[in-house]
């Protein structure tokens, strides 16, 4: 294919110059994207949910005679048509309202956030723990990935891939918890570091393997590219051809797996959760959805997609900081 | 080094493909063939021989709380998640292909609507959408199957797409335009050819995410019912007696590890024949 | 201009170097031995395979030592030291500080992730003890040298931000950043336009007579060599088959091989001859050879004037920018109303740098990009509107024959593909009529069964002109047909083009930036730059006599081994 020769307007006829909104232009497309997203979200939710369930029945409990199941109705307005009362929910939603929680009372959203920062605290920290393993030995693997020591440590992080993060977690409390007595099996508190450490190394060592393997794969890639050979030819010592010019090179997809990373631990963490007893959005999600707690279901699929939403645009950022080429874009 | 010493490394190479598709096909005859391999009923506890050890009594992996043999449950629960994975799995592969070459093939609002479903899918962790519609749909095999199946092909699109696209660039790809051959035609003689390599690979790969997903739910309780022995049931079982008996949690979790990693290195074995084979068509 | 001394910067004596694959070992050089004195330019001629650039590496030690293989014997002598019996950190001494190397693609050469500045540094503070302070006034004094008219702005880019061209200018000044006593440069300028490439070899050639640095000019491109080297080694299958002076070697080549390398070059051979082909040659051995080109001349095919295709202010644009609704809001024109005749029966080529549309343009009357704007008739009829099996009449030859071949296919369904869809047919018929294409083409046609990758580049160009051959076209249309192949097999290719167009009155549509081969096939040139023609004549009109600025410029760009002896 050709290249371009000249750009023109189309209307002008003049060499285009690049104005403020075509500067802001991808965040604005990135966001009308996510508000599409939100709409159809919730939508799709509620009907869902009234397919699972009538709320009412929940809110009065299994026993509730007829009548005492139409006076809720009436009260919370369960007995008009259904889409009234979608065209309500959603105004309310507009407002950041997804009514109260019909498990507590609390304000849905307040608990979901409430909840939230429990989970981003594990997955910060376990997040951060694993990068810090995995680009060590990923550097160091995929440097000479041929011989013989890299290739035993390849094949024991092969198989540490195949361990599900709840059954390191089962057998960690086995060990140091119930076996040895050094940490506590379960529990949050803020300030109790020794809770942290199992659910951290559990979630860290089920997304270590994977970040190593792609970090690996990615330096020694870059270790064949045309620059290497360039430094190599200018005298550079095997370390500086790691560290200055393969490693930052490779570091694209490691950043892109460590964001998908961090991106699924928003409420993927339920297991975590539940073994640990750690009361984060996981846990939260699970209980909600087994108890029909609507608003509380809703609320958090709102605010994990706006988290992923987040994180997925902070790791293009981090894209730009790591690849110059990208900043010139502006896509 | 030597040339001894590389001579070995491929040799290894072959080495992990022999032992990959090894174990493969015993874990297969496992689950085919289970049922006459089991010792002992799955469902039916002896109470005189609860916790019994491993190897003790006649109980080749022990015994769990109830006094049932855990060898002869894992053996059901392979089939029922070899069964689910499996299944799951070709309703992924076959959902993501065709949105896959959709979205390759068909600019305009064809590829738009492609692309957006799996964004939208993508726009959550897959626990978080497969909890919300597992417990709405209900427990069971079916229900669990239709749910992986309906919402974990994301994987296949992608792939299959960033191919496919690629492959559609190039010049052979043309030629064919040029000569007047039709698109349909074009798509299965030249494009799904191209990716088939890619597809097997992550066919594999993705059976031991399906068993990681389907094993997780029913740790949590919500997708197989509770009493059919699945690893992820006899999992969640074995949590309030782990100080008696730690071969309960051990059992299931062993299983569990060594499938995923087998499934894991037929994907690498299939990878690595791929590149070999790519290597001396492509260079 | 021959500065040399008594002690030699290079001396490579009796290098053989083997690679070790799985269970093969192939020998890339056989006992070759070569002197480079200093401030000399040294070439290094053969074609791809010859082990030309294994020698460049070999000489500061780049290969991995655990995949090759020297005899005890070999030794490479730089500055009177072993390079090979050189310890790693005496390596990364003499590599960049003695010897600094130009590698052929300056797309990848540099770090994309860091900027000139710090890997001009890297070099510099690496091998000088200077302060950052001195090192930046040298790196704008080598950027200025290399006649970059905003160094400051250069030295603080990115690579990406910068053209081939001015990436190559930077490799080159960092390869003098450290007073080198030898510059190796491998294929400086084989991915450059004709016209940067004069720029860039001129610069190489000032700065290294300037500080009398030696250079050692690795290339297939004989004309290249004759423009720039004092001396040239001649490359093949690992050995080193003729050296000397420039003039002498070319001018009165010895080895039968140099003979068949220079037959084979389209430059200076009458329009439309056969070209000897290296081959043959070989094979025929020493007594075949003889100055003048052995094989018969063929007659010229006579154009029966009728146009075939006709293009009228042909215009193609691909939107680039888009607005907040998805609307495209401005355009990059790559073909700019281009008018042009192709008559029946004759070889109309169009000449252009890359970027200049000349692709798009094909890609348009093969019907693989929509024409925005003008219009284009074959046989007189709308180009858009043509029945499918007029259609098929237009074939075209793309120009990579890696990419335009199915790996997974044999060759008798890639070459039939097109039959196949005029109706069905069966397999038997498909296969003989491959054969019968094969055998037309110079293929055995015994090899039907076998996968593209079993061949070499030249056979697969074959496999593809038999491909758009299947539907017996009569417009041909050739993206770059040789511009991937060596100069021997090149000769093969435009032999069997020529030879087709004899028989079967073929017309051809060539597009080519190799002037040389455009002016040896064509009865007609279009010159085109940026999207537009400008340009049109007889081949020898325009190439020789050019009236457009442009044509001018990039006439006197072409390397060419005439205008070196013309000048001597």
């Amino acid at each position: 294919m050709s290249a371009a020769t000249n750009t023109t307007d189309a209307t002008t006829g003049k060499a285009a110059q690049p104005s403020m909104l075509a500067t802001a232009m991808p965040l604005l497309l990135q966001l009308r994207k996510l508000a599409f997203l939100l709409f159809f979200v919730t939508t799709l939710l509620f009907f869902l949910l009234r397919l699972a369930g009538d709320p009412a029945l929940v809110l009065a409990g299994n026993d509730a005679s007829p009548e005492q199941l139409a006076a809720i109705r009436k009260q919370f307005g369960l007995d008009r048509p259904l889409f009234i009362q979608y065209f309500s929910y959603m105004w309310h939603v507009l407002q950041f309202d997804f009514g109260k929680s019909l498990a507590s009372g609390e304000p849905a959203l307040w608990k979901v956030l409430d909840m939230l920062k429990r989970t981003l605290h594990l997955a910060v920290m376990a997040v951060v723990f694993s990068a810090s393993l995995a680009i060590p030995i990923g550097a160091w693997l995929g440097f000479r990935p041929e011989t013989l020591g890299r290739r035993i440590v390849g094949a024991i992080i092969f198989v540490f891939q195949g361990v599900p993060g709840y059954v390191t977690a089962l057998v960690l409390i086995q060990l140091l918890a119930v076996n040895w007595h050094l940490l506590p099996s379960l529990g949050y508190g803020p300030l109790e570091w020794k809770t942290w450490i199992i659910p951290t190394v559990s979630l860290a060592f089920f997304m270590a393997p994977n970040l190593i393997r792609v970090t690996a794969a990615n330096v020694a890639e870059a270790m064949r590219e045309d620059y290497i050979r360039t430094a190599r030819a200018n005298g550079a010592k095997p370390r500086e051809l790691l560290w200055k010019h393969a490693v930052p090179n490779a570091l694209l997809g490691t950043a892109a797996l460590l964001g998908t990373q961090f991106a699924m631990l928003m409420g993927g963490s339920a297991i975590i959760e539940t073994i640990f007893s750690w009361p984060g959005i996981g846990w939260l999600l699970l209980e909600s959805v087994q108890t029909l707690d609507f608003p509380v279901v809703q609320a958090e699929a709102f605010v994990i997609a706006i988290l992923v939403f987040t994180i997925n645009a902070l790791v293009d950022l981090s894209f730009r900081f790591l690849d110059p080429r990208l900043r010139s874009k502006g896509t | 080094m030597s040339r001894f010493n590389r001579s070995k490394l491929r040799n290894a190479a072959s080495f992990e493909i022999v032992v990959a598709f090894t174990l493969l096909a015993i874990v297969a005859f496992l689950a085919i063939f289970g049922k006459l391999l089991q010792s002992h009923d799955p469902m039916q506890g002896d109470l005189m021989a609860r916790f019994t050890p491993l190897g003790q009594k006649g109980f080749l992996l022990g015994s769990d709380h109830l006094g049932r043999d855990l060898w002869s449950r894992m053996l059901a629960g392979l089939q029922w998640s070899m069964g689910c994975a499996l299944t799951a799995n070709i309703i992924n592969l076959f959902i993501g292909t065709t949105l896959g070459l959709i979205a390759a093939e068909r600019p305009g609002w064809p590829r738009t609507i492609a692309r957006q479903i799996t964004d939208t899918l993508q726009s959550f962790p897959f626990l978080v959408v497969a909890i919300v519609v597992v417990v709405i749909i209900g427990h069971g095999f079916w229900p669990l199957v239709l749910t992986l199946g309906f919402l974990a092909w994301p994987i296949f699109q992608r792939v299959v797409y960033a191919e496919a696209s690629s492959i559609f660039q190039r010049d052979y790809v043309k030629a064919a335009r040029i000569a007047g051959v039709g698109r349909i035609t074009i798509m299965f003689q030249h494009v799904l050819p191209g990716v088939r390599a890619s597809l097997m690979v992550i066919f594999a790969f993705h059976f031991a995410g399906l068993l990681i997903a389907e094993s997780a739910l029913s740790f949590l309780g919500i997708g197989a019912p509770l009493g059919v022995p699945t690893w992820g049931n006899i999992l969640a079982e074995s949590r309030q007696y782990m100080l008696k008996a730690p071969w309960m949690m051990l059992v299931p979790g062993g299983a569990i590890v060594v499938t995923v990693v087998t499934m894991n290195l037929v994907g690498d074995g299939i990878a690595g024949l791929a590149r070999r084979r790519g290597r001396s068509i492509d260079a | 201009m021959n500065t040399a001394s008594d002690r030699p910067v290079v001396r490579i004596e009796n290098l053989s170097l083997a690679f070790l694959g799985q269970d093969t070992v192939v020998e890339a050089l056989r006992g070759i031995s070569l002197n480079i004195a200093a401030g000399e330019i040294v070439g290094l001629v053969g074609e791809s395979g010859s082990g030309k650039s294994v020698t460049a590496m070999s000489l500061l030690r780049l290969l991995p030592r655990g995949k090759t293989r020297i005899p005890a014997t070999s030794s490479v002598n730089v500055l009177d030291r072993d390079v090979l019996k050189m310890s790693d950190v005496e390596l990364q001494r003499v590599r960049g500080g003695e010897v600094s190397m130009i590698f052929q693609e300056p797309m990848t050469a540099l770090n994309p992730v860091l900027r000139v500045r710090e890997q001009m540094f890297d070099v510099i503070l690496r091998h000088q003890k200077i302060t950052e302070d001195d090192a930046r006034k040298l790196c704008i004094d080598l950027l200025r040298d290399m006649k970059i008219s905003d160094p400051e702005r250069t030295f603080n880019a990115y690579p990406h931000e910068l053209s081939g061209g001015m990436r190559q200018r930077v490799m080159i000044a960092m390869a003098f950043s450290c007073r080198p006593k030898l510059i190796v440069a491998d294929e400086p300028t084989t991915a450059l336009d004709v016209t940067v490439q004069a720029q860039i070899l001129s610069l190489l050639k000032e700065r290294a007579t300037a500080t009398n640095t030696a250079v050692l000019l690795i290339t297939h491109d004989l004309a290249v060599v004759a423009q720039l080297c004092d001396r040239v080694y001649v490359m093949y299958k690992g050995k080193i088959v003729e050296e000397g002076p420039t003039k002498t070697v070319i001018g009165n080549p010895q080895h039968i091989y140099t003979r068949a390398l220079l037959n084979a070059l389209p430059e200076g051979k009458a329009p439309k001859s056969r070209l000897e082909t290296v081959a043959a040659a070989m094979i025929e051995g020493e007594a075949a050879v003889s100055p003048v080109p052995a094989a018969p001349i063929q007659p010229v095919q006579v154009a029966s004037g009728k146009p075939l295709l006709e293009i009228h202010g042909a215009t193609v644009r691909y939107p680039s920018r888009f607005d907040f609704l998805g609307r495209t809001t401005a355009y990059n024109t790559a073909v700019d109303g281009v008018s042009l005749t192709i008559n029946e029966g004759e070889t109309v080529s169009i000449v252009g740098e890359s970027g200049c549309g000349k692709t798009s343009l094909a890609n348009t009357l093969v019907g693989l990009v929509p024409l925005s704007g003008g219009r284009i008739t074959y046989r007189g009829q709308d180009l858009a509107k043509l029945d499918p099996a007029t259609r098929r009449e237009i074939q075209i030859v793309f120009q990579d024959p890696q990419s335009s071949l199915d790996p997974r296919w044999p060759v008798w369904r890639i070459i039939t593909e097109p039959l196949t869809v005029a109706g069905r047919k069966s397999r038997a018929d498909l296969r003989a009529a491959a054969g019968e294409l094969c055998t037309l083409v110079g293929l055995d046609p015994k090899m039907i069964d076998r996968l593209p990758h079993e061949f070499s580049g030249g056979q697969r160009q074959r496999i593809a002109v038999a491909r758009a051959l299947s539907v017996r076209p009569r417009l041909l249309l050739l993206d770059e047909p040789t511009s991937a192949l060596d100069v021997s097999v090149q000769a093969q290719i435009l032999n069997l083009l020529l030879d087709l167009q004899a028989t079967y009155g073929l017309t051809y549509l060539f597009i080519s930036h190799n002037v040389s081969v455009v002016r040896h096939i064509s009865d007609r040139v279009a010159v085109m730059y940026q999207g537009q023609i400008v340009e049109t004549g007889p081949a020898d009109q325009v190439l020789s006599h050019p009236t457009h600025a442009y044509t001018r410029t990039l006439m006197d760009a072409v390397p060419s081994l005439e205008k070196v002896f013309s000048a001597a």
